[in-house]
């Protein structure tokens, strides 16, 4: 099988999932359809040497991060957040009860990466911390923390899920 | 509860009705190549100009080619380290700015987290008794881009170790982060002590621009001169 043959087979069978984890970091389909796009040309270029990684999923995971990362660094400077205006209308208005998709949009980039690695990708701490270049101990520390954030943003038939 | 909270997730996704995915993989390969032939185009053609100077270099009989200085490419994680002095940093050199920027009192119990992490800790004792800091140094690039940080201080209730966290994220990814004690060991449990720094001595300590995983020369030699045999803490739950 040569180069561009053993590529588009992996691209293909997790070309979806990639997707799907994009989604969940930005909640755009369209960027996340760009955010994609961009990691697995990536893959692409350096397919010779990204072919021998030990978890081909991790690692295109963990380009997908830093494509994201990236792109959000691009952006921060003409963005502004709103979370905290919504947080205490949410709690008492239960038609408006967040879901656990807008809950982890109010996470900062980073920490959303992290939950979404952790507990939706099923990542160790160490596989995480390897994807975002940071301590593992940093990891451990904005997981509690993101969790902490959820229970106070979701609503109260949710928050059993996470007690 | 982690099965709890993917499940929830997979539940939420499966409502979502996302656009085909198209021909996604095919768009990554064409991208891949004209981006790959640009580069074969930019590498021959910098070859050749490269060639084209030293030709006239030589026919002028000056140096053949100009050769990088000693400290090119120790820190190239970003544009803006390759514009300083800095080089990799240790957490012997950690240990020295934590000390400088720390207010009077006695310090003790240096030490460096195991493995690669450029995290360390050290006490300080204000009168009060020893109070555990921990700082940590993570994200890329290297660091700290322009501008000031983002600090944000949360107080943990869960863990006497951990009680104080104040975090500067700085514009461009890197992270800096303290751990403030609230409770040091002693015998048969811990005993309460009050944190070492306060919410804005603590924030003063991440804001300084000379954290990064990249650090002055400096500070490393210090370090390597003050910290020769430098213990190291467990990584484990806390």
């Amino acid at each position: 099988m040569n180069h561009d043959e053993d590529f588009t087979e992996f691209a293909g069978a997790c070309a979806e999932r990639l997707r799907t984890t994009a989604f969940m970091l930005c909640r755009d389909w369209h960027l996340a359809q760009d955010l994609t796009q961009s990691t697995l040309t990536k893959l692409y270029l350096g397919w010779r040497r990204v072919r021998q990684a030990d978890n081909l999923t991790a690692y295109a995971q963990k380009v997908l991060v830093r494509v994201y990362l990236d792109h959000r660094r691009r952006r921060s400077s003409t963005e502004t957040v709103t979370a905290a205006v919504h947080e205490a209308g949410y709690r008492h208005q239960p038609d408006l009860r967040l879901t656990m998709l807008d809950a982890l949009a109010h996470l900062p980039p980073r920490d959303r990466a992290i939950v979404i690695l952790r507990y939706f990708e099923d990542l160790s701490v160490e596989q995480v911390a390897d994807a975002l270049d940071v301590p593992a101990s940093v990891v451990k520390t904005q997981t509690r923390r993101s969790l902490e954030r959820l229970r106070g943003l979701l609503a109260a038939d949710q928050l059993a899920l996470l007690g | 509860m982690t099965e709890e909270l993917r499940s929830l997730l997979r539940e939420e996704l499966s409502a979502e009705r996302p656009p085909p995915l198209g021909d996604l993989v095919g768009s990554a390969v064409r991208d891949g190549r004209r981006i790959r032939r640009r580069r074969r185009f930019a590498g021959a053609g910098a070859g050749t100009a490269l060639a084209a100077v030293v030709a006239v270099a030589v026919a002028l009989g000056g140096p053949s080619a100009p050769a990088p200085g000693p400290d090119a490419g120790i820190v190239a994680a970003s544009p803006s380290a390759t514009l300083d002095t800095r080089i990799p940093a240790t957490p012997e050199a950690m240990l020295v700015l934590l000390r400088a920027l720390v207010p009077p009192g006695k310090t003790a119990d240096f030490a460096k987290a195991g493995g690669k992490d450029l995290q360390v800790q050290m006490s300080l004792d204000r009168g009060h008794g020893p109070a555990l800091i921990r700082v940590s140094v993570a994200g890329y690039p290297s660091v700290p881009g322009t501008g000031k940080p983002k600090v944000t201080v949360q107080e943990m209730f869960d863990t006497c170790t951990q009680s104080l966290v104040v975090r500067a994220d700085w514009p461009g990814g890197l992270t800096v982060q303290a751990d403030l004690s609230t409770c040091r060991p002693s015998r048969g449990g811990s005993t309460a002590t009050p944190p070492a720094l306060t919410d804005e001595e603590a924030t003063a300590v991440v804001s300084d621009p000379r954290w990064g995983a990249g650090m002055d020369p400096s500070l490393v030699r210090a370090g390597e001169q003050d910290f020769p045999h430098l213990a190291t803490f467990g990584q484990g739950p806390r």
